[in-house]
């Protein structure tokens, strides 16, 4: 058994747990949420070896990393509409359960013939399925009935001697942050079920709102202009008002830069000092945006002399930074305008979460 | 036949500010937060009082003529800042400066608020000082809360921009900063920074001179932020795991440094592209002192001189400047045909 550590040098750990599942090793990986175990799913003999590891009841299911949704579809049946709302979720911290379609070994497979897939939103995991070129498995590094474990120290800890020398590599990742064991969602019985609440809420992000993962300010704007051309329409019954939230530098201006660009306007810059500008454009739809930056406000009465109220028309677009101090006016805006909420959020030093509503 | 007298309005974004000039002379130069810091705010303008510009505006008007101890009988012309700024409050100014115009029979001037900030370097004081020699041309560079841009100042009112912030305002960075830095909110932000400013290192941490390597003259500050961001954030986790806590002066004077020097940068580059020396520097971050050494020693270095606004007051928004730059349009008649010429423009920009 040896130790790679990942965070130095994460295309060479990759390559390096590849060699390992190639050869039908286990190696301990980490996760978005908790360290756990791969092994090639479609090697009999290296599945085999997990579940002794596992110490596992037989009939028990293994879920698998499919790296991206596209695919998932190979290894599981997933209809239209289901993979119309599971695409809201990936990558994310959930298993979902769907038929399976029996290309990896039986025994990762429920006793009814379902399986769980699992896209986590952790790029190390993903570029080892990409490179590996065949699905890994996703189970917890822990014993069965032990807890999940966040460190790789907590793991060798916890773990006999005579268990640790099943392991072939151990991938360290450093403390992973102490997100619960994923979300369970089981499609397979007709509606849709929780089998296991984790971190994520499923009612709360499914069907309307759609999760983004952005790595740059370029695709932050392809975002929002896809956005945009979706809604664009909404503008003739009614203005249509985007707040965005996320804290400082998530990328809020960039974002309504990618509108601005969408309506032919290059000169966007940050309204933060005056709190709005308004550009007049010559745009089928839209007539005027209101690029708006609540950043300043202290007094919730400002809303008052501020005139947002009165420029909510048909045809006119609202742009809102910092959201979060939109009490004053927020009912308002709700009441006369067509709402969509864009939420921002720090990953690490390039990459930005978008969740929009 | 002595310089005409102006009454000038700025209604721009948080200040309601009314100036009587005559020429390059300030005879009153009025701004609705001093009136109320002399009151009794003692200090601290609450926010609510400069949304209000529609409540105000007469009074500071009033108050500004009392001062100047004119009459609108003295007056010869009225000139009002049409943007760029905040779309609302420039419609105050602008509304009340036709009203005036109508009522008492001025002839009306629009200026570019920015066009105001690059005047106020040629401000006098009633008495005729300082007399700071126009020396044309000159490479402005104006930088505030709102605004970081840098201009050709070939000729009277002859502008061309060739630099602009394609994000953030430098000054807008500065503040943003201070919150982040202090995790309060401090507005604004701007001194806050200076002042810790002044007892840290400014090579403590190299935070990025961004677009330090682009051929044009354009400014980012963005990235900065966000630079700042991800430090404060890999710092204060080393903070949880025992490790010693971050030193705020070092953070801020480092971060001060990234935000002057790459404003020092783009002015370098502008000297030596146009072969001009002579440089002008206006707007609200020019309170920074340590902005206005290190540009002495800079332009210095270039045989060039550069010139500030010579009074505190002239730093921030104002209507003195407004007034200043009108008194030039006028002699150029450059005076608005029809009411309809002069309409809010909230991202104007210099022509």
């Amino acid at each position: 058994m040896y130790i790679i550590q990942a965070k130095k040098n994460e295309k060479e750990a990759i390559q390096q747990t590849v060699k390992i599942l190639r050869k039908g090793g286990i190696a301990v990986v980490p996760s978005d949420t908790v360290y756990g175990l791969s092994v090639d799913a479609t090697n009999k003999v290296a599945v085999e070896k997990l579940i002794r590891y596992k110490s596992r009841p037989p009939g028990k299911a293994i879920s698998i990393f499919t790296g991206t949704l596209e695919r998932t579809k190979e290894y599981v049946t997933v209809s239209n509409k289901q993979e119309k709302i599971i695409s809201t979720m990936v990558p994310g911290q959930y298993t979902f359960i769907f038929p399976s379609t029996h290309k990896i070994d039986k025994k990762l497979e429920s006793e009814r013939g379902t399986l769980g897939i699992r896209v986590p939103d952790f790029q190390f995991i993903n570029g080892v399925v990409k490179a590996f070129g065949k699905p890994i498995t996703a189970t917890s590094a822990n014993i069965s009935g032990t807890s999940p474990h966040y460190s790789i120290d907590a793991l060798l800890k916890a773990t006999p001697k005579s268990k640790q020398r099943m392991i072939d590599a151990i991938i360290d990742y450093g403390k992973l942050p102490r997100n619960k064991p994923s979300t369970v969602i089981d499609f397979t019985e007709g509606d849709i079920r929780i089998l296991r609440q984790g971190d994520m809420r499923f009612q709360r992000i499914a069907h309307k709102s759609v999760k983004f993962q952005s790595i740059s300010e370029g695709e932050t704007k392809q975002i929002a202009k896809s956005l945009l051309q979706k809604n664009i329409q909404k503008s003739i019954e009614k203005p249509v008002v985007i707040m965005l939230f996320g804290e400082m530098g998530a990328g809020k201006t960039v974002f309504v830069k990618g509108i601005g660009e969408y309506l032919g306007i290059d000169r966007i810059i940050s309204p933060t000092f005056v709190i709005y500008y308004e550009y007049h454009i010559q745009h089928h739809y839209i007539h005027t945006l209101y690029h708006v930056d609540l950043y300043k406000i202290e007094d919730q009465e400002e809303f008052e002399h501020l005139g947002l109220e009165e420029v909510l028309k048909p045809a006119n677009l609202m742009c809102v930074e910092w959201s979060e101090k939109s009490e004053g006016i927020f009912k308002i805006l709700n009441e006369k305008a067509y709402v969509i909420s864009v939420h921002m959020k720090h990953i690490d030093e390039t990459r930005r979460e978008i969740i929009i509503r | 036949m002595s310089d005409p007298i102006i009454l000038a309005i700025d209604t721009s974004c948080d200040e309601t500010s009314v100036a009587v000039t005559c020429g390059r002379c300030i005879l009153a130069n009025e701004m609705y937060s001093q009136i109320l810091v002399h009151k009794k705010w003692g200090g601290v303008v609450p926010n609510l009082a400069k949304r209000a510009h529609e409540e105000r505006i007469d009074g500071v008007i009033e108050t500004a003529l009392k001062k100047s101890k004119k009459a609108f009988e003295d007056i010869d012309y009225i000139a009002v800042t049409y943007g760029p700024g905040l779309a609302i409050a420039l419609g105050v100014g602008i509304n009340k400066a036709k009203d005036l115009s109508l009522k008492y029979q001025k002839k009306l001037i629009a200026v570019n608020h920015m066009e105001g900030h690059i005047y106020s370097c040629f401000a006098q004081n009633s008495k005729g000082n300082p007399n700071t020699p126009i020396l044309f041309p000159y490479i402005a560079l104006l930088v505030s809360g709102g605004h970081t841009e840098l201009v050709l100042f070939k000729n009277h009112i002859s502008y061309e921009i060739i630099g602009e912030t394609l994000d953030d305002a430098a000054g807008e960075a500065l503040d943003k900063a201070a919150r982040m830095i202090l995790d309060a909110h401090v507005y604004p932000g701007g001194p806050v920074i200076e002042e810790l400013a002044k007892k840290g290192n400014p090579n403590f941490i190299r935070f990025p001179r961004p677009l330090e390597k682009s051929k044009d003259l354009n400014f980012s500050y963005s990235g900065l932020k966000t630079s700042l961001y991800n430090y404060l954030k890999s710092e204060s986790i080393n903070r949880q795991s025992g490790q010693k806590a971050y030193d705020k002066h070092h953070i801020a004077a480092s971060f001060q440094e990234a935000v002057i020097d790459s404003l020092l940068i783009k002015l370098e580059k502008a000297v030596i592209t146009y072969k001009i020396r002579n440089v002008l520097i206006a707007g609200g971050v020019v309170a920074n002192m340590s902005l206005r050494k290190k540009a002495r020693v800079l332009v210095k270095t270039h045989n060039g001189k550069v010139i500030f606004p010579p009074y505190k007051s002239l730093y921030g928004d104002n209507a003195a400047m407004i007034g200043i730059a009108a008194y030039y349009k006028a002699k150029k008649g450059m005076f608005a045909q029809s009411f309809d010429d002069v309409e809010r423009q909230a991202r104007a920009q210099l022509i």
